[in-house]
């Protein structure tokens, strides 16, 4: 019976214990040298996103969808087409919303917390968010990619996201999928489908 | 000097007494004993709506996600169109739990103006003690002078389309339902007509 039950155990726990391992100081060097080279050659990006939005009382996540577009240095845009119509755009130090045709414009400039989302959003969608200097970083890998689990240093962040969890592609360095954990520890997760790089972007896109 | 005061009290109580708005009204004999609201009793159902806030000329807008967890009660939240949680409250009729809120939004006044609407939103019994005719609709009143409650239904159908809320006779907030199936709200506005307030809430549906 002893041994049945620590069979069970260890059919239960293994594969939890054996998806995600630390990876080493190598590893890592090599890992971080890979994303940057794979960021440094996005001149634009664009993809089709499905978010996810976890809050515990629910057995299933609210699901939205819709298309990314990110140009150099700093234009990004977000538009989601279900369930419903709605676009927030970064541009020049303004951020953008279209809200189902009511449109408003808000100077990041003044808004600190939005000025550091919105180098956060784009760095997660870059990949080269990995800036030890604003978040305690530990990195991991697995068969199926490697992980980046990032834990803010800046107070005022800390109170809107407990940590960003990034997963990237093995082989191409890419952001696959990110994770954003409240400290209420509900979250949101984003995977983006459908990547193509540095493809013409009209810059209508950017426009509201 | 007398008079004059005297007429100065006249003038200033009759028009600091409005009347009810069932003076207006005919009364109508034999009406319900009480109502059910549809909009908010199932339970295992998520009820997500797309809404804004408007308050004293600023906009907050995102997901409202409404759940019955329990006899009467309720877990509300409300994230941003991105995900973050803005608050998430479990309300019941006489206390809530405040899970989480955004520290812009964690005031007591906000808190407790959120509570008291939603408590509003999601009551579904009415005990009903008069009944009234304007010429097109029904109107039901729920509740005393001090804070009374006016369902409005038009004479064919069942379906409550309005709630008025007077505390005495001045028009605090009411709550406009725009209905499909009669069971369920696709759309619905919150109005304060106290305070700058308006709460407007279109059904979500995700694939």
């Amino acid at each position: 019976m002893k041994i049945r039950l620590l069979f069970l155990f260890c059919l239960f726990t293994f594969p939890a214990m054996a998806q995600l391992q630390p990876m080493s100081s190598s590893e890592i060097a090599t890992f971080k040298a890979g994303v940057n080279f794979a960021s440094a050659k996005i001149s634009s990006m664009s993809a089709d996103f499905d978010q996810y939005k976890h809050l515990d009382f629910l057995e299933n996540d609210i699901k939205s969808s819709g298309q990314i577009n990110f140009k150099q240095p700093d234009l990004l845009a977000w538009q989601y087409q279900k369930p419903y119509n709605y676009s927030i755009i970064f541009k020049k130090g303004k951020v953008l919303v279209n809200d189902g045709g009511k449109k408003s414009s808000t100077d990041v400039g003044g808004n600190k917390l939005f000025a550091k989302l919105n180098t956060l959003i784009i760095g997660s969608v870059r990949g080269n968010l990995l800036d030890e200097k604003q978040f305690d970083i530990k990195y991991q890998k697995s068969a199926v990619g490697n992980f980046a689990t990032l834990v803010p240093k800046d107070s005022a962040m800390k109170k809107y996201l407990k940590q960003i969890e990034l997963k990237f592609d093995k082989a191409s360095n890419e952001v696959m999928e990110v994770r954003l954990i409240e400290s209420s520890d509900d979250f949101t997760k984003i995977i983006f489908k459908n990547r193509k790089l540095n493809t013409q972007i009209s810059d209508a896109i950017f426009s509201n | 000097m007398r008079y004059f005061l005297i007429n100065l009290m006249l003038i200033f109580l009759v028009t600091s007494c409005g009347a009810l708005p069932e003076a207006k009204w005919k009364a109508v004999e034999n009406g319900k004993k009480s109502i059910v609201l549809p909009y908010f009793t199932r339970e295992n159902i998520v009820y997500s709506y797309k809404t804004n806030v408007a308050a004293y000329g600023k906009e907050l807008s995102g997901i409202l996600i409404i759940k019955k967890v329990g006899d009467e009660r309720f877990r509300v939240a409300m994230t941003t169109e991105f995900g973050n949680t803005l608050f998430d409250i479990e309300i019941s009729p006489k206390d809530y739990v405040l899970i989480t809120a955004v520290e812009d939004l964690n005031r007591k006044i906000i808190i407790n103006t959120l509570v008291s609407d939603f408590r509003l939103l999601l009551k579904s019994q009415y005990k009903i003690d008069a009944t009234f005719n304007d010429g097109v609709h029904l109107i039901s009143k729920s509740g005393g002078k001090d804070d009374a409650f006016y369902l409005f239904q038009t004479d064919a159908s069942d379906v409550v389309f309005k709630i008025e809320n007077f505390k005495g006779d001045k028009k605090k907030k009411e709550i406009l339902y725009a209905t499909q199936n009669n069971v369920f709200a696709r759309k619905i506005i919150i109005e304060h007509f106290d305070i700058k307030l308006k709460m407007t809430m279109e059904y979500s549906v995700a694939d």
